[in-house]
């Protein structure tokens, strides 16, 4: 899961940063300490004699729109957020908060603030942010969320990025849900999915709460089109009505720790809870993968949709999804397939007896950490599709099995 | 007030949402929106529920007229394929080219290839080209000769049986407007396109036929280029393409305006002193000169993109963002606007053309050097002028238009500068250099918004300084949006024509700029005044401007 389409940005000049240990926080102090930076920063453009900084007549306004706030285990996995969040292009944080929660050894707080600019390329502006980075003794979590708040830019929405979601259960996620306005997980990172879904799925009861998204369910955005659009025309939509055999095929765990499963459960969510499929139980393991019957149609009238779910370890998928395939029955038969044929693209075909065999490629790329992210900051309200998908997708898998 | 009526749920589609029936809103002029916003073609189908955002069209063909020509190879193609393999266009859509040069399927497919590795964003590889070059094909012939036609037909009807176009037809006249009315009058005879006044079921085919600018070129040829294109296609099928509106900066006009309460109680003629827009083009006349020769400036720029930009800037709230609210809008601002007429036009209007000169250090030939252009030429390529609209928002507020070609440098900007203030408590402390607030809208390059305010400068004493505060686009949100070209395409496949001309916008316009033109012709000149190149225009329009105590902006 190497391919970015992120890469356009890149830093203008090293960041210029600042550090310290402290046994508390004194935030007035990283703010002071940011301004300072700032202040070097653009003298020292004028040292350059930049022509565009000599064409503002005084005022310069860094345009902000968001926080990002950012759990990690090390300091090693802070490092590597920054770099994500330096190849963020839309909706670039104005201030990350990167909270590592065993990043010392000895009590009190090391702080880390850094000031940023990236280039996006010729003729357009630089896009400048400002990070701080807290780290703290392991068990330190409650002090970890009481320094967050104080670090935010005021009046501008949060959001709290757990890239490994499992690890920052407890007190900590507790209380860093009441100031975020929005929660983005990655339950591929899961080794428990039954656990993992049931706790997202609790969290979309919470009306009061962040509003929650998945980046799986963020990659599976373009399967979900794909598959839509094969039922967009007159002569297929009645397909709809007459599936009975699908086959969701997940990749194994990827180098990044990622597995595709969670995908799977998701994309068998979406399909039974926009077609008004029921399940009467959970996924049951068989001789390849696993498989459960569904109920369609109103009681009394339904027929059988059998959900079969399987894991391979072909390369492109790993971490993600291989392939989908619907089988309409024969009412209305016909054979709908969206498969990833590499890590850049991913072919459909569509076949009916009364249709010729239609077969095309769309780059589908396997979207990274950056462009995953980045397409979750765009959005800021919920999406009840995702979360009634998940509701049904946390019910499909077995209790206590692990991958 | 909308006519508002249920259509009915497909009874072959199981509905697991809410609702048995969809509510599809109908305008004034026969427009259909879903209430939700969605999509008519594809909310029948329940998997694209919360995809609407991503608008995708229905399947459809994309029929080019003149697609050997430059327009296809640099903006059509690659927006097109851009589009097809970043997933907005649907499985069967398919292109069938037609012109005149003699190409095969595999010749035409050649040649888009080549225009689409130049100029798409988006990197060829052999398997998206194969891909998407399945869903090509080519026609060739004479666009006044029917045979072309009989041959398209057969072709198309072909292509919907293999690709499952199900009869869907976007028609793109990317030809000389010469053209025009004989393609549209041959589609209407072979019936190969056919009148939608209204439909309501989404599964019926639609066809619908986008054509480019210039739409005429004066009030009467407007009408009866209007008249023909009637005849065949209702207006809700046809889609008059002005890439300006199709530009990220020129929609976001429309949200800082109207997502903002911020600044409309100032956005009136109690406020702002007078509007100026710039729309101004380092490049010559290049190889267009044939076409700008008739034109000339005032038509190119003026009549088309500068009156759109100021229809944006004046209008009125719309009660909705869809098709006619906001163009309701914008025609009720043209016809407020008063054209000077007569002996006013030599006072409130000034043309020039550029003369040899300079530009970003290289020497550039004059207008009438040019390849392709009269020595003799008489064509303006410099407009400035000065406009009043009529209305309680903007009554003795002038807006100073102004656009040229071979001027200092690419910019297209808006600028409001607002009245000072009616007493400056600061005079009292010695002469100050105050300019007044101005907030601007850079349309391109570096598009943003800037204000220009006053502050005071640190220091134990009280002195005072003009200062801009800027946003950047791009620094706030990164990233290149979509091509005005791409959006608008998928506009014209998905029907919406929000950031489409109508009829009486196009006509309205041309009646602010008629006067004028008859005015010109009336008083015809042996020489225009002469501006170098790289300069911001003739002495003349420093005078327009100058003897209303106002000065132009060096943007």
């Amino acid at each position: 899961m190497t391919t970015t389409s992120l890469k356009t940005v890149s830093p203008a000049r090293p960041p210029l940063t600042a550090s310290w240990t402290a046994p508390v926080l004194d935030a007035a102090r990283v703010h002071r300490e940011l301004d300072r930076l700032w202040k070097e920063w653009n003298e020292d453009r004028r040292g350059e004699e930049d022509a565009a900084l000599h064409a503002y007549e005084g005022a310069l306004m860094r345009a902000s729109t968001l926080n990002l706030i950012v759990v990690v285990e090390t300091l090693a996995e802070a490092e590597e957020i920054e770099l994500v969040v330096g190849e963020l292009i839309e909706f670039s944080p104005s201030r990350t908060v990167i909270l590592v929660r065993n990043g010392r050894k000895a009590a009190g707080l090391h702080i880390r603030v850094s000031v940023h600019e990236h280039l996006q390329g010729r003729g357009r502006p630089a896009i400048q942010r400002e990070s701080v980075t807290v780290a703290a003794k392991e068990g330190s979590d409650h002090i970890l969320a009481s320094v967050t708040t104080p670090l935010l830019v005021p009046e501008l929405p949060g959001f709290l990025y757990l890239p490994r979601f499992l690890r920052a259960e407890g007190p900590l996620l507790q209380d860093l849900l009441r100031i975020a306005d929005r929660l983005i997980v990655d339950s591929a990172t899961a080794t428990d999915p039954s656990r993992t879904l049931r706790s997202l799925a609790n969290l979309t009861q919470d009306e009061t709460g962040p509003r929650l998204s998945d980046v799986v369910w963020t990659r599976l955005t373009a399967w979900r089109q794909l598959i839509a659009q094969f039922f967009d025309q007159g002569v297929t939509q009645p397909c709809l009505e007459a599936l009975d055999d699908v086959e969701i095929v997940c990749g194994k765990w990827d180098g990044d720790g990622r597995c595709g499963l969670t995908a799977g459960l998701l994309m068998a969510g979406w399909l039974a809870t926009r077609l008004g499929w029921r399940a009467p139980g959970e996924l049951v393991h068989a001789r390849e993968g696993w498989r459960l019957t569904l109920r369609a149609g109103p009681r009394g009238r339904s027929r059988e949709v059998l959900l079969r779910l399987r894991m391979t370890d072909h390369p492109p998928a790993c971490g993600g999804l291989s392939s989908v395939t619907l089988v309409a029955g024969p009412e209305c038969p016909g054979t709908f397939r969206v498969e990833r044929t590499d890590d850049q693209a991913i072919t459909t075909t569509s076949e009916t007896p009364t249709m010729p065999r239609v077969s095309r490629l769309v780059y589908g790329r396997q979207m990274d950490e950056p462009a995953l992210l980045s397409q979750e900051l765009r959005n800021f309200t919920g999406d009840p599709i995702y979360e009634e998908a998940l509701v049904f997708a946390a019910d499909l898998w077995p209790e206590g099995v692990m991958i | 007030m909308s006519d508002v009526r249920t259509l009915p749920r497909p009874t072959t589609i199981h509905a697991p949402s809410p609702s048995e029936t969809l509510t599809v809103e109908m305008d004034h002029v026969g427009h259909q929106f879903v209430q939700d916003g969605g999509d008519l073609t594809t909310v029948v189908n329940p998997l694209r529920a919360g995809l609407q955002l991503d608008r995708v069209p229905a399947p459809c063909v994309m029929v080019i007229f003149g697609v050997s020509g430059d327009l296809t190879e640099r903006k059509l193609m690659p927006a097109l394929y851009d589009l097809a393999v970043g997933l907005p266009l649907p499985e069967g859509f398919s292109i069938v080219g037609v012109s005149r040069r003699d190409w095969n399927d595999e010749q035409f497919r050649a040649e888009m290839r080549k225009a689409v590795a130049a100029h798409a964003r988006t990197p060829v590889t052999e398997e998206s080209w194969e891909s998407f070059a399945s869903g090509l094909f080519y026609v060739r012939g004479s666009f006044d000769d029917a045979a072309t036609y009989t041959k398209l037909k057969e072709r198309l009807e072909t292509v919907d049986r293999e690709r499952r176009a199900n009869g869907n037809r976007l028609f793109y006249l990317a030809t000389p407007p010469s053209f025009y009315i004989p393609i549209i009058e041959n589609l209407g005879q072979c019936g190969i396109a056919s009148r939608q006044d209204i439909y309501v079921d989404p599964h019926e085919s639609w066809n619908r036929i986008v054509i480019e600018k210039p739409f005429g070129h004066d009030v009467a040829s407007a009408h009866a280029l209007n008249a023909a294109i009637a005849t065949v296609f209702s207006e809700r099928q046809i889609y008059r393409i002005d890439h300006y509106l199709g530009k990220e900066t020129v929609q976001n006009v429309l949200a800082f305006r109207f997502a903002n309460i911020l600044f409309e109680p100032v956005w009136t003629r109690h406020y702002v002193d007078h509007v100026q827009i710039t729309v101004a083009e380092s490049i010559g006349v290049e190889n267009r000169a044939a076409y700008y020769e008739e034109a000339g400036a005032l038509r190119d720029m003026v009549q088309s993109h500068m009156l759109q930009l100021l229809a944006v800037v004046a209008m009125e709230p719309p009660a909705f963002f869809n098709g006619n609210a906001v163009r309701d809008e914008k025609v009720k601002v043209f016809r407020s606007v008063v054209p000077p007429t007569g002996d006013d036009v030599a006072k409130y209007v000034v043309r020039g053309q550029y003369a040899a000169g300079f530009i970003d250090g290289q020497p550039v030939p004059g207008y009438r050097q040019e390849k392709g252009v009269s020595p003799t030429s008489t064509t303006e390529t410099f407009v400035a002028l000065k406009l009043g609209i009529d209305n309680w928002r903007w009554a003795d507020v002038p807006f100073y238009l102004r656009t040229g070609k071979r001027l200092p440098r690419r910019v297209t900007e808006i600028a409001i500068e607002f009245q000072r203030v009616p007493h400056l408590m600061f005079s009292s402390i010695g002469k100050l250099d105050l300019q007044p607030n101005v907030l601007t809208m850079r349309i391109q390059p570096d598009e943003g918004i800037s204000l220009r305010f006053a502050a005071k400068v640190p220091g134990a004493s009280t002195r005072l300084r003009t200062v801009r505060m800027d946003f950047a686009y791009g620094a706030a949100f990164g990233g290149a949006g979509a091509d005005a070209y791409e959006r608008l395409l998928l506009d014209a496949m998905l029907g919406d024509p929000t950031l489409f001309a109508r009829r009486d916008e196009v006509e309205a316009a041309w009646a602010i700029v008629q006067p004028i033109l008859d005015a010109w012709a009336d008083q015809p000149v042996q020489h225009l005044p002469l501006y170098e190149a790289g300069t911001w225009g003739p002495d003349k329009a420093d005078d327009l401007i100058e003897r209303d105590g106002r000065t132009w902006r060096r943007p």
